[in-house]
């Protein structure tokens, strides 16, 4: 469907719109409806034809060019020729009236009977209907007037004296259509439109008999006319008004010569002419001499103006190459969103006016103009085509806000270290403790009184030691923990050689070793028929962790000895340390409770017959304690840390006259100093808890105060 | 899809080894004794590697006068002396036995001590920097642990030991059973993830 531009606003417009959708200009002549309603016979035939043959071009223009649209005088009816005859008898016409008008442009071309049609707007079309309800073309004599002009006539006749200005009074304009000026009021504006010159020499009145007699009826009378020889030739009378508005705007200087050479010959031509004769038509030159060079002004033989119309737009670039965007302009481009609400024109025109005294009317009001104010913009979707590069930089800038300051600061002042005065204190606090009952030789402490089930059981098992099959000792701790798991070793080896069981010590520990020595070598004082290769056994270092124990499980001496026999052992011994399942018990002596969970794993799986005990620090004693608990337990008993040892001793010898150990070893002198130390410890963390809250107490107070 | 020998390997003696504790048999005893002091073969000669390691790097410490190169010296020297000592004599000798029960035991037991008296110090000033639930919560477990481990004098206070074992036995063997029972989870999965290939430690 074609589009019609509006020729206010240029905007293109449904081909069916009466209207302008943009500007409300009325894009189809007005004459059409009117017409039509009026009846459509009054049109003269000629102008019947050109209507058909001149409709509207895609543009809005008309060819100016073509002789159709000018109608003959066969052609033309007899009003027009009853108009002209009238126009001729009413008195000399001015030379630009009935003759044809001199061209502007010194062409001398007639264009009165083919008045070109202004180059927007108004149709061809509307030409007749203006002549036909304009008072001042259809009614030509008296007979022919309307009735309310001939009262008109009647009245002013009486009310004017003869010789007197008649007031201006002007007949109430009778349009064709309601709501529009009359359109012999647009006539005269769209005439003189620039551009066209002719029918501005045509159309501007050069006298009182260009006019209709109503109109001159009507028209307040001017003034005395100056004599004849002042006044001015027809056709300067015509350009009379045009003249004095130059002035004000042109000088004399920015006239161009070739006018101002026009002006004065048509001054010269028509001087001569006596008021009230008609003036000769001036003789047209031929086309070659007006064409010939320096006739023309170098503004006319200039090319055309580079500024292309907005019809031929279109047709213009399509040879051009089409624009590339940038490829950032292109991402930045949206790919969806909404370019044109499309149907705006058809809901426009669909739409009823249901209230006010538009009502029942469709399409009379423009579309509402969508100006919401205090509302977010809508969220417009749209698509960005992000580039790799454009990634890139955005997560440099992330990178560049996210990461922290690296600027140089400032280092802080290092406080000055803090003298250990509360290690110190600490420190002097507890040795002083541990020496008082070494000093004082006094034993203020209670052994005691209640000896834990898994040391029990330990004991009971030692008791039930087999002669016949050594003891496994694992000596697995650190030197560190020797001075708590040695008392508790003491006591159990103590008991174990108060047996007479067989012992053989492992460790998986480089000094384990030697700690093993140690260990046999304190106890064997109290018991020295323990001999080493008879009824004691160093098995040594055992490497490689899980695996050698592994190893020592399947086969004890091969993984210790390999094929090496010691000499002096006794045979038999030795032959039973070819399998772990020969050993009477396994005791580890663990300070960590991996350790022991490492020969529950590897030995004990092995060997589930064998009833291993753990004799381990108070504090691996948490994390060993649920192998013993268990319902299938690995551990069948425990001695945990010095008062294990303590209590262990105990059981080995308890003196019945005084209720004491009748054997101390190792842990009961330790009991004393152990004890001091535990309570100093408590009491210290007593007193720092208590000052803690005192000076809480005071800091909130002073801030109290403060506040 | 290539397949490692190494990887192979590893399946196989850990299919081996984990048959070996469910199927009695000959078969399962002699491979798995092999691999055993085959382990523990390599587990000395790495630790020896170990020891000559340590040994390389000092000396280069001494060579180049770094800071600290005194003490490199010193280690040097017991090194050389503890290792002459043990393999002349052996390592239950009277000689070695000395050395660990005279040197190393008195200076691991003094770090010890210190380091009890460091967590009695700490504790103490944690009343005073943090004032939380939390550190209320440990002051209060310390206090009476301490004070039910500790023999009172002339007094005896059974309630105070009961305290203190249902806190050791019951709390905390909760949390000590939640441990080893992730332990063991992490430790199968961990095993499960090599026998299956997954887990590759020994290329590293």
């Amino acid at each position: 469907m074609p589009d019609v531009r509006c020729p206010m606003c240029g905007k293109p417009n449904p081909d069916e719109a009466e209207t302008c959708q943009f500007c409300q200009a009325r894009l189809k002549p007005v004459s059409a409806d009117s017409e039509s309603a009026a009846g459509g016979e009054s049109a003269p035939d000629w102008l019947s034809r050109l209507r058909v043959q001149g409709g509207p071009t895609p543009g809005g223009t008309r060819e100016l060019s073509g002789d159709s649209e000018i109608p003959s005088e066969e052609e033309a009816s007899d009003w027009l020729a009853r108009i002209r005859s009238k126009a001729t008898d009413d008195g000399p016409a001015p030379a630009g009236d009935t003759a044809p008008p001199e061209d502007p442009l010194g062409r001398g071309r007639a264009a009165e009977p083919a008045k070109p049609v202004p180059a927007f707007a108004q149709p061809a079309g509307d030409e007749p209907a203006h002549a036909e309800s304009t008072p001042g073309t259809e009614p030509t004599s008296g007979e022919e007037d309307p009735e309310w002009l001939k009262r008109l006539r009647a009245r002013r006749s009486v009310e004017t004296p003869a010789g007197a200005t008649p007031a201006p009074s002007f007949p109430a304009p009778q349009t064709p259509s309601k709501g529009l000026p009359p359109d012999w009021m647009h006539t005269p504006r769209e005439e003189t439109a620039p551009g066209s010159p002719p029918v501005l020499a045509a159309a501007a009145p050069s006298g009182e008999s260009a006019a209709p007699s109503w109109l001159r009826d009507v028209q307040p009378t001017p003034p005395a006319a100056p004599p004849p020889a002042a006044a001015p030739p027809a056709s300067a009378a015509a350009f009379a008004s045009e003249d004095e508005e130059l002035r004000g705007a042109y000088s004399e200087k920015e006239i161009p010569d070739w006018l101002a050479t026009a002006r004065d010959e048509a001054t010269t031509v028509e001087q001569p002419a006596p008021a009230g004769e008609p003036a000769a038509p001036i003789e047209t030159p031929p086309l070659e001499e007006l064409l010939a060079p320096g006739v023309l002004p170098e503004w006319l033989t200039a090319g055309p103006p580079s500024t292309p119309s907005t019809v031929e737009a279109p047709f213009q670039g399509e040879g051009l190459e089409e624009a590339v965007l940038p490829p950032w302009l292109r991402a930045m481009r949206p790919v969806e969103g909404p370019i044109a609400v499309k149907g705006a024109a058809t809901e426009a025109e669909e739409r009823v006016e249901s209230a006010g005294p538009l009502a029942g009317l469709r399409g009379v009001l423009p579309p509402k103009v969508e100006v919401e104010v205090g509302r977010h913009p809508p969220v417009l979707p749209s698509l960005l085509e992000i580039q790799p590069t454009h990634a890139a930089h955005a997560e440099l800038l992330q990178r560049i806000v996210s990461t922290p300051e690296s600027r140089a600061v400032p280092r802080a002042r290092r406080r000055a270290q803090s003298r250990p005065w509360g290690g110190l204190a600490v420190s002097l606090i507890l040795v002083a403790a541990m020496l008082v009952p070494w000093l004082t030789q006094t034993s203020v402490f209670a052994r005691p009184s209640v000896v834990a089930v898994e040391t029990l059981q330990t004991a009971n098992i030692v008791n039930a030691l087999p002669l016949d099959r050594p003891l496994l000792l694992a000596v697995d701790y650190e030197a560190a923990a020797s001075a708590e798991l040695e008392a508790a070793a003491l006591a159990v080896v103590d008991h174990v050689m108060t047996v007479g069981a067989p012992i053989a010590t492992v460790s998986t520990r480089p000094v384990g070793a030697a700690l093993a020595g140690r260990l046999i070598a304190r106890t064997r004082s109290a018991h020295p028929q323990y001999v080493s290769g008879v009824n004691y056994f160093p098995l040594g270092y055992l490497p490689a962790g899980p695996i050698g124990l592994r190893a020592f499980a399947a086969d004890p001496w091969l993984a210790v000895f390999g094929q090496v026999q010691p000499a002096g052992w006794e045979p038999a011994m030795t032959s039973a340390l070819h399998a772990s399942s020969n050993f009477s018990a396994i005791i580890v002596l663990a300070s960590e409770p991996t350790v022991l969970q490492t020969w529950i794993e590897q030995v004990h799986t092995a060997v589930p017959d064998v009833p291993i005990i753990a004799v381990v620090s108070a504090a691996a004693e948490p994390l060993v304690r649920p192998y013993y608990e268990s319902a299938f337990p690995s551990l069948q008993g425990m001695v945990v840390g010095l008062a294990g040892a303590e209590a262990y001793e105990c059981l080995n010898a308890t003196d019945p006259s005084t209720g004491r150990c009748g054997r101390p070893g190792v842990a009961d002198p330790m009991w004393d100093a152990f004890g001091m130390a535990v309570l100093a410890s408590v009491l210290i963390i007593l007193v720092g808890g208590v000052a803690s809250l005192v000076r809480r107490g005071l800091s909130s107070m002073r801030k109290a105060s403060h506040e | 899809m290539r397949i490692k020998v190494s990887v192979i390997v590893a399946i196989l003696t850990g299919t081996i080894m984990l048959l070996g504790y469910f199927i009695p048999g000959a078969f399962f005893a002699v491979v798995r004794d092999v691999m055993l002091r085959s382990g523990m073969l390599v587990g000395t000669v790495a630790l020896l590697l170990g020891v000559g390691n340590l040994l390389q790097v000092h000396l280069r410490k001494i060579r180049e006068q770094r800071p600290g190169h005194l003490y490199s010296i010193f280690l040097v020297i017991s090194l050389f002396t503890v290792f002459a000592v043990v393999v002349l004599f052996g390592p239950a000798h009277t000689y070695s036995v000395w050395i660990v029960s005279e040197i190393q035991r008195p200076l691991e037991i003094g770090l010890m001590g210190l380091l009890a008296t460091i967590l009695l110090l700490a504790g103490v000033r944690l009343l005073f920097r943090r004032q939380t639930l939390g550190t209320l919560i440990f002051f209060l477990t310390a206090f009476l642990v301490l004070l039910g481990t500790a023999p009172l004098p002339f007094i005896s206070l059974p309630f105070l030991e009961g305290l203190r074992n249902w806190i050791v036995q019951v709390p905390a063997v909760a949390g000590a059973r939640g441990i080893i029972l992730g332990i063991a989870l992490g430790a199968t999965a961990t095993g499960l993830r090599v026998l299956l290939g997954y887990d590759q430690p020994y290329e590293r």
